[in-house]
């Protein structure tokens, strides 16, 4: 049966919310028009389109309704998941194994504009009766899930700064990149507590942008003009998991991710994932969500993270160089965060990447996650892509 | 000349109601009465509070009601020291607490201490720190009813 081909990717410019000068369904029509002209194709080229985005955070109900035309689904299998846009690809990559279609575009962006938006909808993201009265937020459940993990593995603030000043650094590097600004240790350690552990240079923004990924079969991607490499999807898996965050161990471990991971892993034929991975674009809102994730991926035992990234196997010139773009500490377009993950992972095997490209990146692997109820990471969804040799 | 671009605000005030259903209706008239009700699953007999009409892990029916303490222990905290709209004047604490003859983890505010000092606080209420609920004079039907639980 024909592989998947990834054969398209686009981005907008990723900016502040309080500076945006275009709606979101202006944003997903650049990500849309970049990813067509990446791929050298037009909108007749496209056969279906699937959008991911957040209605609350977005403003408004069916928030869909505006991203479909923008993403070029006039007349077309046009279709929204209310997720984190990485969600978006397990199902474009069945529709076109299903053999429905041969080319589906998928788009998703962030446009919170305020502080206040994301905090307020986020709290209006968890259930009425026990979570929305203790003024439960993205980022209060994020700080319980870091509290956690800091606690049984007696991780330092210093080891947290320390991979926050590296995402910085990596995120100067990527001209897509929304924060860019170099910090220190000291910086990181001297910025105000938001909840503690958590402080101000430790946690991701709310970026405003978009992402898109045209996906193609192998017989039309060979086809395409082969100037540039592709990107095949290798291995894909996607799990949930409880939204109770109480649940017996979903703080200590981010099981989803776990599960996701051995099913991408077992697809692509990965026995050993530190060895045969070349890139790693993961989705850690914060430094202590970063490490539990190199854990989940099976980069390392539970609670070796730190050694891990002490011995420089993450850094962007180690062994597998894990967000060189800088990651959700740097760009978090909220629900299209896991999008931009995957674009910027397909980026590094199709040799596009730019300041901050890993040589010889034949291996990528992508994750994303949806992350309320926060910090047990109610789903993951992790996709493995390979260059043609 | 480049002109401002026009921004629209809005402001959503929508009154809704949310069902709580049998299973939590009777867990919020006995929170009324300061008696705190997990909810057995049969096959994997953990107790679950919340409790839930079903378990998503054995997806079974659930129908045993247990009383739990209202003493736990704090299984992870955060201080939060930033103003959210609709959120208490910070600092304020929150943690996941399982109270006793439970086998899950709530959330709730942690008070009655002073979290002014940050590294004095997070000594006050370290993971492992047990608490006790302190309740509400005035009890609603409402989670709360305890107003937050503070360190033994």
């Amino acid at each position: 049966m024909s592989r998947v081909a990834i054969v398209g990717v686009g981005h907008t410019v990723y900016s502040d919310p309080g500076s945006l000068k275009e709606p979101y369904w202006k944003l997903d029509f650049e990500a849309a028009s970049a990813a067509l002209d990446d791929a050298g194709m037009t909108k007749g080229d496209i056969d279906a389109v699937i959008t991911a985005s957040y209605d609350l955070y977005d403003g408004i109900v069916i928030s869909a309704q505006f991203s479909a035309g923008a993403a070029c689904s006039w007349w077309k299998d046009g279709t929204n998941l209310a997720e984190d846009g990485a969600f978006a690809i397990p199902s474009a990559y069945m529709k076109i194994r299903s053999g429905m279609y041969d080319t589906v575009m998928v788009v998703s962006h962030g446009t919170i504009h305020s502080h206040d938006v994301i905090m307020k909808s986020s709290n209006i993201a968890c259930d009425p009766f026990f979570f929305r009265p203790i003024a439960s937020n993205n980022l209060v459940l994020n700080a319980l899930q870091a509290s956690r993990y800091k606690d049984i593995y007696g991780i330092s603030e210093e080891y947290a700064a320390r991979i926050s000043v590296m995402e910085h650094g990596n995120a100067m590097k990527n001209p897509h990149a929304h924060i860019k600004t170099e910090v220190s240790i000291a910086e990181v350690l001297n910025s105000p507590v938001l909840c503690w552990p958590i402080r101000a240079l430790e946690y991701c923004p709310a970026s405003s942008g978009a992402s898109a990924i045209i996906l193609a079969t192998e017989e039309l991607a060979s086809w395409r003009a082969t100037s540039k490499k592709i990107a095949y999807v290798k291995g894909i898996g996607w799990a949930s998991e409880t939204y109770q965050i109480g649940n017996n161990g979903s703080l200590d471990k981010i099981a989803s991710t776990v599960k996701a991971a051995n099913m991408a892993y077992e697809m692509a034929g990965i026995k050993n994932p530190t060895e045969e991975i070349d890139v790693a674009e993961i989705a850690g809102v914060t430094p202590y969500q970063e490490l539990m994730l190199l854990e989940a991926l099976g980069f390392c035992d539970f609670g070796k993270a730190i050694s891990l990234v002490e011995e420089g196997v993450t850094a962007i010139d180690g062994k597998l160089p894990v967000n060189p773009s800088g990651g959700l500490i740097c760009t978090n377009p909220v629900g299209g965060a896991g999008l931009f993950s995957v674009a910027e992972a397909a980026m590094q095997v199709m040799g596009m990447a730019e300041g901050h490209q890993i040589e010889a990146a034949n291996v990528a692997l992508a994750h994303g996650m949806s992350n309320v109820c926060g910090p047990a990471a109610r789903a993951s969804c992790v996709v493995i892509m390979e260059s043609e040799k | 000349m480049e002109k401002d671009i026009i921004e629209v605000p809005y402001t959503w005030e929508i009154p809704f109601k949310y069902t709580a259903g049998e299973v939590l209706t009777k867990f919020f008239y006995e929170l009324k009465e300061k008696r705190i009700m997990g909810i057995r699953c049969p096959k994997c007999k953990r107790v679950l509070l919340p409790p839930r009409g079903f378990c998503e892990m054995c997806f079974e029916p659930l129908e045993e009601w247990v009383e739990v303490s209202d003493e736990g222990v704090i299984g992870a905290f955060q201080i939060c020291c930033m103003k959210f709209l609709g959120a208490p004047e910070p600092p304020w604490a929150s943690g996941l607490i399982r109270l006793d003859g439970a086998d899950t983890a709530i959330l709730h505010f942690i008070g009655g201490i002073d979290l002014s000092d940050i590294e004095k606080g997070k000594e006050a209420i370290k993971i492992g720190t047990r608490v006790k609920a302190v309740w509400s004079d005035a009890p609603k039907g409402l989670i709360t009813d305890i107003r937050y639980f503070t360190p033994v």
